[in-house]
């Protein structure tokens, strides 16, 4: 082959590279959905205990749900996004969540500059805490992620089962 | 089988003759059934890649999912025919529709043809091709040149109406081509049709051109401004020189509040002049609250989460790498005279002197930008960063080029219109890349390089920073050959 030939196919080849370099992120979205960390707990009252929301999706570039709880069983407390501003040292838009009683609404998370959360990484946490004695469950409502492409999407994610028991100090 | 063999030896003798207008007797003069009269695709070729396809339709007829298509009025009245291309609209990547003529003998200097979109999320391509090439994957020495047709009619009713389109010839008259129509969706979840009829070559027209810059207004991106080149950074069809985004994609060209932004790029909500959390705090409260027109950036009439969405991909801060992020995605790569820049990554053959494959790169993906192969000093490869906002006062790039006869380029740009060639008043510094070790193979090694942004930076309100873009230019200085010119790392910070 001739080094003009060689160039030639060199050259196609970063065309080639480049038109896939502009096309990159589209069909990076697989199957996966939003799940919380742990799915299932055992408390005393008074006894608190971490979750995390974790998100498993790829090409999710906002996000935003709701937390419903029964606030006579469990308090949420601490509850908060997990990447870092980018008005601060990250990359992420986080709106301020709104709380009423046994409501948490997270009204948008997103990343900016184009970036996408990373699968498998806690996207929001949270403390629970049991109040007093019983079952109950945390329920994540209304998920919807957007990804690169605009496409809206509701996810269904598996509630955390909660199971206080009598032990412990009561919580206030 | 006669017959079969005598096409056969006539395809041959055609392919294998010279162009020369002698060759041209071969073929028969203009465009056969340009108007589709027959009722069919004959003098036509229809085909299609992943599920699309050509068909003559006629007016009057319902030919859409969509209602309204019996009511789209012909350029040739009732009864008349058009050819629809369709490209699949069930995801399918892909899917192109061909309609290709038979080879013939323009008639002019210039192919004319009317054309209908049912939505413009529809690239619309013609290409003139030798007649001896391949329809479904010409090669690009048998393409004799392409034109993008711009495509901004949407209705589907009455309202609807053919766009003449008037295109120069690449070879002239009495130069034997095919035309050809590729139709595209652009729409993951949708397909749309295109109607194209009154296809015809004739005497090349002054057309119209209102900025005098050498693209007829038909298909010129920017009819208004002068931009001969045509750059489309975004390839969103305005040309950079009137996109109001000019580095994210915004066909719809919405700019709600009339400040000359783009809804799709603007980053100040609450009119303060800057991007900083009382935006976010403007955003937040229109979200679930009242309707704050300027919040509501995909103009749907309604604020959710699709605008924080729209609203963060707009901000840039930083440009470093992180976990899912490479500093290459904020680059655009052009070029003059065949330059590029592109995207690499490591083990990559880049170059014709071997051993650039082995080249250990600082980060996962590289940019690189070189000229063209013949390594003309009048080729450029250009590298531009969408508009961002420093981290600190301090600039980082990590360089390495192949031989010392190239010469890089590092400039600081304010937002610019003209990445290509940005004017003097966008250019707010320049200075040349390090090259005092090039070379390749293993025990290359990129050099680091240290430019200072304060200038230009805010250290009392950071993010009050005005945004810059970076952009790198590379030529080679001896023609023969291009070299590459590797850019491993781009980051700011304190």
């Amino acid at each position: 082959m001739t080094s003009r030939g060689a160039g030639m196919i060199a050259l196609a080849t970063l065309l080639a590279l480049g038109i896939g370099w502009l096309v990159r992120p589209a069909g990076w979205r697989e199957a996966g959905g939003v799940v919380l960390e742990p799915g299932r707990l055992a408390l005393g009252a008074g006894e608190a205990a971490p979750v995390e929301l974790v998100m498993r999706r790829r090409d999710v570039v906002a996000v935003s749900f709701r937390l419903r709880f029964d606030a006579e069983i469990v308090t949420i407390a601490d509850a908060e996004p997990t990447h870092a501003s980018v008005f601060d040292s990250g990359q992420a838009i986080n709106l301020a969540e709104r709380r009423e009683a046994g409501l948490v609404d997270v009204p948008g998370l997103a990343m900016a500059g184009g970036r996408a959360f990373e699968p498998g990484r806690p996207l929001f946490r949270f403390r629970v805490t049991g109040r007093r004695a019983g079952s109950t469950t945390v329920m994540v409502e209304n998920l919807r992620v957007v990804d690169s492409a605009d496409q809206i999407e509701t996810l269904d994610v598996a509630p955390l089962s909660i199971a206080v028991g009598g032990t412990g100090q009561p919580s206030p | 089988m006669n017959s079969f063999v005598l096409a056969c030896a006539l395809v041959i003798v055609a392919t294998a003759l010279p162009r020369s207008p002698a060759s041209a007797t071969l073929y028969r003069t203009g465009i056969l059934n340009g108007n589709f009269a027959t009722g069919d695709l004959r003098g036509f070729r229809a085909e299609g890649v992943a599920g699309a396809g050509a068909e003559v339709v006629t007016q009057g007829t319902s030919f859409s999912g969509l209602p309204g298509s019996a009511e789209i009025p012909f350029p040739n009245g009732p009864g008349s025919h058009a050819a629809k291309l369709r490209s699949r609209g069930d995801g399918t990547p892909g899917s192109i529709a061909i309609l290709t003529s038979l080879p013939f003998v323009p008639a002019g200097d210039a192919l004319s043809f009317a054309t209908f979109s049912e939505s413009t999320a529809v690239d619309l391509e013609v290409l003139f091709l030798d007649p001896a090439a391949d329809t479904l994957a010409p090669s690009a020495a048998h393409i004799q040149g392409r034109v993008s047709v711009p495509v901004d009619r949407t209705y589907t009713d009455r309202a609807a109406g053919f766009v003449e389109i008037r295109l120069p010839l690449p070879r002239g008259a009495r130069e034997p081509t095919k035309v050809q129509f590729r139709q595209q969706t652009l729409e993951p979840l949708n397909g749309f049709f295109t109607l194209i009829t009154n296809i015809r070559s004739g005497p090349l027209v002054v057309e119209a051109d209102r900025d005098g810059d050498g693209a007829p207004d038909a298909t010129d991106n920017c009819p208004s401004v002068g931009n001969g080149d045509q750059t489309d950074t975004d390839r969103d069809r305005h040309g950079d020189a009137c996109d109001n985004c000019v580095y994210d994609e915004n066909r719809d060209q919405i700019d709600a509040n009339g400040d000359g932004i783009g809804n799709r790029c603007t980053l100040d909500l609450d009119g303060n002049g800057f991007t900083d959390p009382g935006d976010i705090e403007a955003l937040g409260r229109a979200i679930g609250g009242a309707y704050d027109r300027p919040a509501d950036l995909d103009a749907n009439g309604r604020i959710d989460l699709l605008d924080l969405a729209i609203f963060s991909k707009a901000i840039r801060i930083g440009i470093e790498s992180d976990a899912m992020w490479d500093f290459t995605f904020a680059f655009v790569g052009q070029g003059i005279k065949d330059g590029l820049g592109s995207a690499v990554g490591p083990g990559m053959q880049l170059s014709t002197i071997p051993g650039s494959e082995l080249i250990p790169y600082p980060t996962p993906f590289a940019l690189l930008v070189r000229s063209n192969d013949a390594g003309d000093p009048a080729s450029e490869g250009i590298l531009t960063s969408r508009p961002f906002v420093p981290r600190g006062p301090h600039l980082t790039v990590k360089s390495l080029s192949e031989t010392a006869e190239v010469v890089a380029t590092l400039r600081i740009l304010r937002p610019t219109r003209w990445p290509v060639t940005p004017p003097p008043e966008d250019i707010l510094l320049e200075v040349p890349l390090r090259n005092d070790a090039p070379g390749t193979g293993p025990a290359a090694r990129f050099q680091e390089q240290h430019v200072d942004l304060s200038p230009w930076f805010d250290f009392a309100e950071p993010l009050r920073t005005r945004p810059i873009q970076i952009q790198i230019r590379q030529h080679t200085t001896k023609a023969g050959a291009g070299y590459f010119t590797l850019i491993g790392e781009v980051r700011t910070g304190p």
